[in-house]
């Protein structure tokens, strides 16, 4: 058997799962001051943690039923009416005439998606054949022959910041959203980190994340060294 | 009146001191991800309600980050908490592999994440025994040792949560109180029965 880090065992006495030879290493380690001194610090730790769970718990349970009851001035009918076809007409003016009319999220999205072309032929940096048949399915839109070709690449190799930005657009295509945003890496130092994060910032609208997308439009649209600087002004004038 | 939307630099901010809005930063993070981490576990042989406890251990493990200083603001928080959560997922389905299948390509993902590397994870076994040692050792005493040792709080921060008229005084109840937890934890009869292995 190999033999427990002091954590591990300090983990199994918490749990209550030591065999008897764990026990026996636990006891004989437990004359260690150091150890003493783990042990006293990883159940502080685990009533700090078990803590911070309930405390998420709380907020998991107050996301899903967020409180509707609201206090409420009592007024009579008619004025109450009154106060509501006012507010009607009011917010229709407001729409109809002052509001610069904006676009929701999945709006935006299909207005300013393309999939990305395929310049790895044109270049020739892919370098494995699992991965040139991953970019060729994905320059005939076999979107999901592509994702399957990518998901080998990746079980074999780390996948090259290439290969990554190309499978987060196979899967962006294929509509898997949230499995794509892993996939553009905003801080890679690689050529396409400018479209990665273009691309980052289009998913995180089309999975309705829309302060975070109008933040980094923002970082994109305020550089004036960036390609897309232009198209990310255009885009944050139609969100807000 | 609605809180204030926070960016992701005033989370981290937040989060890395004692700030009493603390919580409303956490549920920021919370309502950030919820969406996209239950998508990813209920396409993937989840419950929403293990979505929910995916999330809430991965915002466990970043606000972990935080407080050790280790936490460095690369990308969204959301896809850092993303990643963390689809490591912690696929431990889950390891775990239960006889009946679920894992797929391939997470495996590798998980091998090469740094970011999630030496991750320690909220354990639920030891959650009683841990609630039983602190019956005997007082609120005030959990809550001083919780700040100074898991939530990383300097003295005066603790003597200003606990009114305390010093920090002073906030070292010394520290003191007092990991005595006495000492003293707690070696006198349960569990440990008295590990230890007996040693004399017998």
């Amino acid at each position: 058997m190999s033999r427990l880090s002091d954590v591990e065992l300090i983990e199994r006495f918490m749990a209550n799962t030591l065999s008897e030879e764990e026990r026996a290493i636990f006891a004989d380690r437990e004359q260690d001051e150091s150890f003493k001194a783990l042990l006293d610090e990883a159940i502080v730790k685990a009533a700090g943690r078990s803590a911070l769970k309930q405390q998420l718990k709380q907020i998991s349970a107050d996301y899903e039923a967020p409180a509707v009851t609201t206090k409420r001035r009592s007024i009579g009918p008619l004025k109450g009416l009154l106060v509501a076809a006012s507010v009607a007409i009011l917010g229709l003016l407001a729409v109809q005439f002052f509001l610069p009319k904006s676009l929701s999220s999945d709006s935006a999205f299909q207005t300013y998606y393309k999939p990305y072309p395929d310049i790895t032929t044109q270049r020739g940096s892919v370098d494995s054949t699992l991965a040139r048949t991953a970019m060729e399915r994905y320059s005939k839109a076999d979107y999901v022959g592509s994702i399957q070709a990518f998901e080998e690449v990746a079980s074999l190799n780390k996948l090259s910041p290439l290969d990554s930005f190309y499978y987060g657009q196979a899967l962006l295509a294929n509509q898997q959203t949230n499995e794509a945003l892993p996939f553009f890496d905003t801080t890679t130092k690689h050529l396409l980190r400018e479209e990665a994060t273009w691309y980052f910032m289009l998913t995180l609208l089309k999975t309705g994340q829309k302060e975070e997308a109008i933040s980094l439009a923002q970082q994109i649209a305020d550089d004036p060294s960036l390609e897309r600087q232009q198209e990310a002004a255009a885009l944050l004038k139609k969100l807000k | 009146m609605g809180k204030k939307n926070l960016s992701d630099q005033e989370i981290v901010h937040l989060l890395s001191g004692h700030s009493k809005q603390e919580n409303h930063a956490l549920g920021q993070v919370y309502a950030r991800c919820i969406k996209s981490v239950s998508h990813m576990v209920l396409t993937n042989n989840g419950t929403s309600t293990d979505a929910e406890d995916v999330l809430q251990d991965a915002i466990i493990v970043f606000y972990e980050k935080i407080k050790s200083g280790q936490f460095k603001l690369r990308s969204a928080i959301s896809t850092y908490i993303y990643s963390v959560s689809r490591i912690i997922w696929l431990n889950k389905l390891k775990k239960n592999k006889a009946t679920i299948a894992v797929p391939e390509f997470w495996e590798d993902a998980s091998a090469t994440t740094n970011e999630t590397e030496n991750m320690e994870f909220y354990n639920p076994d030891s959650e009683a025994f841990i609630e039983q040692l602190f019956l005997n050792v007082g609120e005030d005493c959990k809550r001083v040792m919780i700040m100074s040792l898991y939530q990383r709080a300097t003295m005066e921060e603790i003597a200003h949560a606990m009114e305390y008229k010093n920090d002073q005084i906030a070292r010394n109840k520290k003191t007092r109180c990991l005595k006495r937890l000492r003293k707690v934890v070696r006198e349960t009869p569990y440990y008295q029965s590990i230890i007996q292995n040693l004399l017998s």
